[in-house]
């Protein structure tokens, strides 16, 4: 395939005082009445905010596969198979990774935080993590860099992050 | 020169182990992740690359499946491999019939190797271009460009060719409780 012009992204907007940069791997389970998941792993490079921002998809082999970016009222997901536009982040999620994530509060939930545009509720103890926007976030392994987010219903889905220590 | 190597290895080489260090650039060039570990394959699409730093993944092509391991989360991935293999890295080295999905195209020797360009004959390999490095006979690195423009090099130590290899070493088992995805 042509090689795709890198678009310059949004920098201001990317490089603002408050955006973050975030790597490491990823898995998605969506699990249907079928009862057999499906989804996979990849490598994630995030950057930016919920306003403007990248998300960059390799897999384990190093090859780029999936460049999302959002700003300015425009959402667009680059694939070798050429780019497409998408009305929000939802729709966005749900093309890139098979189900609709909360892309915005995903920035605070890899830091190990709720998200502060939306209620949440603590995990009773001993639990460790919180209750948001219909997820629940387990923060048990945090230390190790994990964060697993599952959201109960049909279907049910499951988002592990394993952080790299490096962030 | 390279081209005639790569020919001499596709045909010569039916299996082969090694070492392997890794160094992925973002297509801008600003951001570099290196990993390192050990590389073995047999002939025709059986192949198994074990990295170990800075993380542990296991990926495993057992002849009909790519197999997807990641201990920190537990879970594996399995796709077909003719979707998975197609014109990819990987069939290059294990492949079958490297003349059948690759042209050959000699390129000026570069740090201390023989270059050989490798283009699919499928296009939709997903990379814009792959190259294999010689010192000498001896596969020495591998350089893949994918469509964005990341560009990912192996580079090859400790090569031992036709040794035999267990027949696990290209099976994969799910450890125990670790969930499957099947793509």
């Amino acid at each position: 395939c042509a090689s795709l012009a890198p678009q310059a992204p949004p920098a201001a907007l990317l490089n603002a005082p408050d955006a973050v940069h975030l790597t490491g791997r990823l898995s998605v389970q969506v699990t249907g009445v079928s009862g057999r998941p499906s989804g996979g792993n990849v490598s994630f490079d995030l950057s930016g905010g919920p306003t403007a921002g990248q998300l960059e998809l390799s897999t384990p082999l190093g090859a780029l596969v999936a460049r999302a970016r959002w700003g300015g009222g425009e959402v667009s997901l680059q694939t070798p198979e050429g780019e497409r536009r998408f009305e929000d982040l939802d729709a966005l999620t749900r093309e890139m990774l098979g189900e609709t994530i909360p892309l915005a509060a995903l920035f605070d939930w890899l830091r190990g935080q709720p998200w502060p545009q939306a209620a949440h509720e603590p995990l009773p103890a001993p639990q460790s993590g919180f209750e948001q926007l219909g997820w629940r976030l387990d923060l048990a392994r945090r230390a190790d860099g994990l964060i697993i987010a599952s959201r109960n219903g049909e279907p049910s889905v499951t988002l592990r992050a394993r952080l790299d220590a490096s962030n | 020169d390279a081209v005639s190597a790569l020919r001499d290895f596709a045909r010569e080489v039916k299996s082969a182990s090694a070492q392997f260090k890794q160094t992925v650039n973002s297509p801008d060039g600003k951001r570099s992740k290196s990993s390192q570990g050990s590389f073995e394959f047999q002939r025709p699409n059986q192949f198994r690359f074990a990295y170990s730093k800075p993380f542990e993944q296991l990926i495993v092509g057992d002849g009909q499946k790519v197999w997807i391991f990641d201990p920190d989360l537990n879970q594996a991935s399995s796709r077909r491999m003719n979707q998975a293999l197609g014109a990819t890295p990987a069939a290059l080295l294990a492949g079958g019939n490297l003349e059948r999905d690759f042209t050959l195209k000699a390129l000026p020797s570069e740090g201390g190797l023989d270059w050989v360009q490798a283009l699919p004959r499928q296009a939709d390999g997903g990379f814009q271009s792959l190259k294999i490095g010689f010192k000498g006979r001896d596969l020495a690195a591998l350089e893949i460009v994918d469509g964005f423009g990341q560009r990912s090099r192996l580079d090859f130590s400790g090569l031992a060719v036709n040794a035999s290899l267990p027949a696990d070493r290209f099976r994969f088992v799910l450890p125990a409780g670790a969930d499957l995805v099947e793509q």
